[in-house]
């Protein structure tokens, strides 16, 4: 193998090099991706209204329905924003609800990201999530118009 | 009630109820429902209660099919006799299949890690390192098939007010 | 054969001899004996039929990986109902998260007594048999899991109060006042159904 390898190239060194900056250059792609993470909120009305089931959300309802009984659900709005790291986007959610999130760091497969639920000023809670490469994390639990809202967080990078 | 100089006990008339009274008791009990009405009625109650659920369990076991449980004990029983190195003897048993299985789970690799997408999804979409606020509670659960995790949480009633 | 073996010849003694030799008739007389009523206590306390019959058979299957373990301090019976009584109750805390999903109003008062008026439980459906066991068992479900389990093995297994207490490990007062408690409760829930 050296033999042929320094037949081909004159010494196997460089080929090494070449190789293990490709293995690194694959490991930490990731890390390398570009400046941003895109990231999509959606807020969604689950309620036991008459059955509605919003086109949009197709997906995500079918994962739902494996744990909530909830017959309607409806996509009330849906943030687009791309993020850098430590960059703190901000989507508005009803009843002078804010959702503040801020990628800390890329981790492998996961993102890093800081979850804020703000009301009137007042922080409700914070979270520090490690969210997959194009997974989503749904946040819920606030009564709105006899049903309960639910935030979609998915990601991408 | 009054007349049996005894008051309405309904602890006791429950334990009457099950049988479980010494013959003293039982006595005393059987006395005092005599001119008690409410106990009497409270007794039809446990007795029409009774019935009510006896009857429920009645109908759901006789429309329960039992004739696998025997089975699959039996099976799983067997199968745990079994010992371990003929277990994993069996489990490489259809040997002629083990290179065309290795050069297929090669391909997918290779394709993969060329592709470099999807990546493999292992463990739940969102893995929560902390989480603080004020709230009155809060749940996370995943989704059973593709393991979406889902935090649910309730506002405190200030916060509800608020 | 194995279909006519007779459940009520072999005494308790000769089946666990046998169950700790590993006799596989043995264990087909064991489960013949006792599936309907270690179903009865799972279905009472889980309400689900296919969970139910996967407990039932788990509980064998735990027989035989244990039944080296049975002591005798016990009868064979009650081993089995507290076996059985454990994997529920392993069941229902793995679930439970997810039943509290399922029980609408999610953050209702679970004492409430069911809505009046409702489709599901219109009083004019009294004599509808089949919605009258729906009724009871949505209504036992609502009993705290320490309370029916005790009224499970009172009213589908017929135990007495030592038998209950034995089987739980807890006091005879204990279930004395657990079993008043969840009949009071029943009777209450029930009230503009049945009573």
């Amino acid at each position: 193998m050296k033999y042929v390898l320094s037949g081909r190239f004159g010494h196997p060194a460089p080929v090494l090099l070449l190789l293990l900056l490709i293995l690194v250059t694959g490991l930490t792609e990731s890390a390398w991706a570009g400046p941003g993470i895109n990231i999509v909120v959606k807020t969604v009305l689950a309620s036991q209204d008459s059955a509605y089931a919003d086109p949009r959300l197709s997906e995500l309802i079918r994962e739902l329905q494996s744990v909530f009984k909830y017959s309607s659900y409806r996509l009330l709005s849906q943030n687009r924003m791309k993020l850098g790291m430590k960059e703190t986007g901000t989507a508005s959610l009803p009843k002078n609800r804010v959702l503040k999130i801020t990628p800390i760091r890329i981790k492998g497969e996961r993102a890093e990201l800081r979850l804020e639920i703000f009301k009137k000023k007042r922080q409700i809670f914070q979270t520090v999530i490690q969210l997959l490469n194009r997974g989503t994390i749904t946040v819920g639990g606030p009564r709105h118009k006899g049903g309960y809202l639910l935030f979609n967080i998915s990601n991408s990078f | 009630m009054k007349k049996n100089h005894d008051k309405c006990n309904p602890l006791l008339l429950n334990r009457f109820f099950d049988q479980e009274l010494g013959p003293d008791e039982h006595a005393r009990v059987s006395k005092h429902l005599r001119d008690c009405p409410s106990c009497q009625k409270a007794l039809r109650e446990n007795q029409s209660l009774s019935a009510l659920v006896a009857d429920n369990f009645e109908k759901t076991v006789s429309g329960t099919r039992f004739d696998h449980i025997e089975d699959n004990v039996l099976e799983r029983i067997r199968n745990d006799r079994i010992p371990w190195q003929i277990k994993l003897k069996s489990l490489f048993a259809p040997k002629r299949l083990l290179i065309p299985a290795g050069a297929l789970v090669a391909i997918f690799i290779l394709f993969f890690s060329l592709v470099k997408s999807p990546v493999p999804v292992s463990g739940p979409s969102a893995i929560i390192n902390s989480f603080t606020g004020d709230i009155s509670s809060v749940i996370i659960i995943e989704t059973p098939e593709s393991r979406q995790t889902i935090i649910w949480f309730n506002e405190t009633a200030d916060n509800k007010a608020g | 054969m194995s279909d006519k073996v007779n459940t009520d010849v072999w005494d308790e003694d000769r089946l666990v001899s046998l169950l700790k030799e590993g006799d596989e008739e043995a264990f087909r007389v064991l489960i013949r004996k006792y599936q309907t009523r270690l179903f009865n206590i799972a279905y009472g306390i889980t309400l689900e039929r296919e969970e139910s019959l996967d407990i039932v058979q788990e509980v064998f299957f735990k027989v035989w990986q244990n039944i080296h373990t049975f002591r005798k301090d016990s009868a064979l019976s009650t081993w089995l109902r507290r076996i059985t009584v454990n994997q529920c109750l392993n069941w229902q805390r793995r679930w439970k998260r997810r039943f509290r999903w399922r029980h609408q109003p999610l953050e209702k008062d679970e004492w409430d007594a069911p809505e009046l008026g409702t489709d599901d439980y219109h009083p004019g459906k009294l004599y509808d048999k089949k919605e009258i066991e729906k009724v009871v068992w949505e209504n036992l479900n609502k009993l705290p899991e320490d309370a029916r389990t005790v009224f499970v093995l009172r009213e589908a297994e017929g135990l007495s109060y030592d038998e209950i207490a034995d089987v739980l490990k807890i006091r005879r007062g204990t279930v004395s006042s657990r079993l008043f408690y969840a009949r009071k409760k029943l009777k209450e829930l029930l009230k503009n159904y049945y009573f």
